[in-house]
């Protein structure tokens, strides 16, 4: 296991939910490719070091991010029958409490999907991890996120180089990413917020109360060119 | 104890009978018919605050003695209250038509990282700071309230 810093450099802003752990973004990659519809195995194919649970691997770091909102509609019209099972019938038993006529189910609608999208120019990532399990894993993916199908998420270069840092608490003792406050080593006067820790970020069994990274950490700006107009 | 484990045991078995399992009580509890002054309805208006030991709701629920209902208070006089008096992990909740998922429902450890849960998303706010142009309408408001107390 080596430590590594992973870098994404972004052609089109990325539109993302949650901290956007590196092993988070390993985990779908992977169960997307072994399409056997395992989660558990995987978590368990993530080529990142992993202590009881907790993947050595920061949340993601959006350099010189700026912030735009993108919507999305989509027909969720109607056209079949509602199954009459699911469906009350009268007292008596014969007849339904209530259908759906054609003319109903045309007044199904749209339903429109807002989401907050991020500008950034690179997406880096602090991880501790098998640098040839990573870059086979990232080897054909040019595309992350959510909404790709839309043009979101466009990476046109991954870049890897050999780090200092485990992915788990950075220098001034921050956290860099969500971890359990009974497991967190690092700066113990930053707030405590619920968020998931480890992957399946979206299981809700996965929640507690964890340190996490700040918007300050998450979204740095680069620092402001001097010019020296003396020169 | 997770934040679903945290609602079963402070608010669920004080109002519904049990399953065991955390997620499926709290999802049961804050979507489905629960014990009112009258007949069961679900928690589909007003709001709640949930502590350790128990929980102040709006509505007039018929929970055990670690339950209060009926709370006349506004969302915004309440959860004003509570900021100001915080003691420990808390849900802030407005309930409403539309049932809330459990996927929009956070537990507030610090009033530094305030969650405000409802049907539309989380809200999350800095109680230690002053709002800005970018912050939510419930920090606004509860800040502008805080304002007219100290007055």
């Amino acid at each position: 296991m080596k430590k590594l810093t992973i870098t994404a450099t972004l052609k089109t802003p990325v539109i993302t939910l949650g901290y956007f752990t590196f092993d988070g973004l390993l985990g779908g990659i992977i169960f997307d490719k072994r399409n056997d519809g395992d989660v558990a195995a995987a978590h368990a194919a993530i080529p990142i070091k992993c202590t009881d649970g907790l993947y050595h691997a920061s949340a993601a770091r959006f350099i010189g991010a700026s912030f735009g909102r993108a919507s999305f509609s989509a027909a969720l019209r109607a056209t079949h029958d509602l199954d009459p099972d699911q469906i009350l019938k009268s007292k008596d038993g014969t007849k339904l409490h209530r259908t759906l006529g054609l003319k109903r189910m045309r007044e199904f609608g749209m339903v429109k999907n807002d989401y907050k999208i991020i500008i950034a120019a690179r997406i880096e990532w602090d991880v501790e991890g098998d640098d040839q399990g990573i870059a086979e894993t990232l080897g054909d993916v040019f595309w992350i996120g959510k909404r790709r199908a839309a043009g979101y998420g466009e990476v046109s270069n991954w870049d890897m180089q050999y780090g200092n840092s485990d992915g788990l608490v950075g220098p001034s003792g921050e956290p860099m990413r969500p971890i359990p406050a009974t497991r967190f080593k690092g700066d113990l006067t930053q707030p405590l917020t619920d968020a998931a820790w480890k992957p399946a970020y979206w299981a809700f069994e996965h929640r507690a109360a964890c340190f996490v990274p700040s918007n300050e950490w998450r979204f740095p700006q680069p620092e402001e060119q001097v010019i020296d107009e003396h020169v | 104890m997770n934040t679903f484990e945290f609602i079963q045991q402070n608010f669920a078995r004080h109002l519904i009978e049990i399953s065991g399992d955390p997620v499926v009580d709290s999802e049961a509890v804050l979507t489905a018919n629960v014990p009112m002054q009258g007949k069961p309805a679900r928690l589909a208006s007003g709001w709640g605050i949930i502590r350790e030991g128990g929980a102040t709701v709006q509505l007039e629920v018929a929970g055990d003695e670690h339950i209060k209902g009926g709370d006349t208070r506004t969302r915004y006089e309440a959860w004003l209250e509570q900021l100001e008096n915080f003691s420990g992990p808390t849900l802030f909740i407005a309930f409403a038509n539309k049932q809330i998922s459990l996927g929009q429902v956070f537990l507030t450890f610090d009033t530094r990282s305030v969650r405000i849960c409802s049907k539309d998303g989380v809200e999350t706010f800095d109680w230690t700071t002053e709002p800005d142009e970018n912050s939510g309408p419930v920090f606004k408001i509860l800040h502008k309230m805080r304002g007219k107390q100290n007055a």
